[in-house]
């Protein structure tokens, strides 16, 4: 059954694709096999479309791209509220639309509880960073690592960390993408993996960041729009009532009334926590994300972007609850959507895009799909551009030329490094097609929770920092993370096939970055050197620059 | 949640079948947010004329 099949790759990609949602879900979101399909007209034609303006776009962008600051931040001139979508873009994946309307589905209210904790959380952190980001930075958060520290071993951990996290990201990412264009367009796994790489390197090396910038603000935008369109849709078949929705909901649902009231999702307190500081702390440690705050004018802008993106993904979540709970109703008595056994077809995470077919019919699944395809082609470009800038202006201009490099030449670097990326990415997409890849989100978090974000942070608030204790601590933090991950259960029993993992929790993060705080603590207390010393008398400066902005980066004149 | 789930799972009123947590966690959702709107207000019509003037002096 065609539609089946769509479904079932498409919840494959998203679950690969998605973060938070696929820790929260144990498992089971990918069932029935991934095989070439005719096509669905509606979803091509729509997704055409998009490749067709965002093409449009990047050759705009490509003729005001002059200078490294245009291709690496867009010249500082993208406004709060643009900056606020674009980064709300970042976190509202098509999977954040199908994992958490899945677990809503399943679980009723702790799929809320769930979005609650995220939304939260990340606020804080970011106001904590947002400001002072924008104040020390340049163009990569090294720049702000490396302000009072030895320029080359720390430019080289940023570089290591933040490539670590865009390798395994776009590794995801592509490998669901090529799911999804197979299923979409019946083309071959690997024409379609090529197709993904292609246009990403065409966005970020004509484009840089204006691009990337405005195809993510796009598909931030479609993905409002669907959504929104989806849950009003829905909601009409309660006459706009919740309340009648609740109570139909909880008729249904296996639960009953216990779909109301919190649940068992977080039973195991240390996973719980572990997963909540790779969420929360993981996500102020993505390099895509991070680059987002030097796009704008200034500490001002990018105050203002945390506002607009904390109540676009806040919106969004609930709309995404909305959907779930309709879900529940409409999809799940409906016998087209349930295998014979009365599971959902394709697992839980497919709630949304059987209620999309259910409300708008096959047009408005194929704009669904259209959208979460978008969404993986804006995050790859991201992606891609932050590991570029990691490469030509962190170890190329500032390790490897020491600095000296001309503009001319650390951009045409950063677009080798683009096409090296969109290269590695394609190779490893089409290597990876048949591994179980799931791991490798959770992985990321890990890494730049556990390497990134504690580099960064002490930073700009502990004086006592030393190069050393960054250097080191940045590396136990990483390699702690990444041998967590190889001995827990997500590989060491499900991919090595050992009997009993080594390390009983999936997720690393409290244990990795404990790890990392404490010996960057420890080895910089220990540093008594007068390199040391010069470190933490620099700090008064960035003190100051961090808080006032005196003799930060301004925008680009145009 | 973890604390007193029997609570959040109250229903909201008599014959009612949302939960109290629903209400709640909306309310949570949109205090975020303007909490994040509170300062973002603040810091950019207070504190940055002050940090402006705080540069201005130490130039002079």
């Amino acid at each position: 059954m065609k539609y089946s099949r769509i479904l079932s790759a498409t919840s494959a990609v998203l679950f690969m694709g998605l973060i938070s949602v696929n820790f929260a879900v144990a498992g089971g979101a990918i069932e029935g096999e991934v095989e070439k399909q005719p096509v669905n007209m509606a979803a091509i034609v729509m997704f055409l479309l998009f490749v067709v303006v965002t093409l449009g776009i990047t050759y705009w962008a490509a003729r005001r791209t002059k200078s490294a600051k245009d291709f690496y931040t867009a010249g500082g001139g993208i406004t709060g509220f643009q900056n606020g979508l674009a980064i709300a873009g970042d976190y509202m994946s098509a999977a954040t639309l199908l994992g958490v309307s899945g677990l809503v589905f399943a679980r009723g209210y702790d799929g809320f509880i769930y979005t609650i904790g995220f939304l939260v959380g990340w606020p804080i952190i970011l106001f904590l960073m947002a400001e002072r980001l924008r104040n020390l930075g340049k163009y990569t958060f090294a720049d702000i690592v490396s302000f009072r520290l030895e320029q080359a071993p720390i430019r080289t951990l940023a570089a290591s960390g933040a490539l670590a996290v865009v390798i395994l990201y776009l590794i995801a990412q592509m490998v669901g993408a090529g799911k999804l264009i197979q299923l979409l367009f019946g083309l071959d796994y690997a024409y379609a993996v090529f197709l993904v790489g292609i246009l990403m390197m065409v966005y970020v090396t004509f484009g840089g960041m204006i691009a990337t910038t405005w195809v993510q603000i796009i598909k931030a935008c479609l993905l409002l729009g669907g959504g929104t369109l989806m849950a009003l849709l829905a909601m009409s078949q309660f006459g706009f009532n919740l309340e009648t929705l609740a109570t139909k909901a909880v008729e249904v649902h296996k639960d009953g009334f216990k779909l109301m009231g919190p649940g068992s999702l977080l039973a195991d307190p240390i996973s719980a926590i572990s997963l909540g500081l790779a969420l929360m702390f993981g996500t102020a440690g993505l390099p895509h994300i991070l680059m987002r705050f030097f796009t704008v004018t200034d500490a001002k802008e990018a105050r203002k972007s945390v506002f607009f993106a904390t109540g676009f993904v806040g919106y969004f979540f609930m709309v995404v609850c909305i959907i779930g709970l309709s879900a529940i109703v409409i999809v799940g008595t409906d016998s087209q959507f349930l295998t014979a056994d009365g599971k959902l077809i394709g697992g839980n995470n497919m709630a949304a895009m059987h209620l999309a077919k259910a409300v708008g019919g096959n047009l408005f699944l194929g704009f669904i799909s259209a959208v979460a395809f978008a969404t993986i082609l804006a995050v790859v470009s991201g992606l891609a551009l932050a590991g570029a800038s990691a490469i030509s202006h962190d170890l190329y201009a500032s390790v490897f030329k020491k600095g000296k490099a001309t503009e001319q030449q650390e951009i045409r670097v950063s677009k080798i490094a683009t096409l090296g990326l969109g290269m590695t990415a394609i190779v490893l997409g089409i290597l990876f097609e048949e591994q179980n890849i799931a791991f490798m989100v959770g992985l990321a978090f890990g890494i730049a929770g556990s390497a990134n974000f504690p580099v960064l942070i002490l930073s700009m608030y502990w004086r006592g920092l030393t190069t050393k204790g960054a250097f080191y601590g940045g590396y136990i933090g990483l390699f702690t993370a990444l041998a967590l991950v190889v001995l827990s259960p997500t590989i060491w029993v499900s991919i090595l096939g050992f009997e009993e993992a080594i390390f009983p929790y999936k997720h690393p993060a409290l244990f990795s970055m404990t790890a990392a705080f404490f010996s960057i603590w420890a080895i910089s207390k220990i540093d008594k050197s007068r390199q040391a010393a010069a470190e933490a008398a620099r700090f008064d400066n960035q003190l100051v620059r961090s808080q006032t902005g005196l003799g930060a980066e301004g925008a680009a004149a145009h | 949640m973890g604390f007193a789930p029997e609570f959040l799972a109250q229903p909201m009123s008599e014959g009612s079948t949302l939960s109290i947590g629903v209400p709640i966690g909306a309310s949570i959702l949109v205090f975020a947010w303007v909490m994040t709107g509170i300062y973002v207000r603040r810091a950019n019509n207070e504190f940055d004329p002050i940090n402006q003037k705080i540069l201005e002096d130490a130039h002079k």
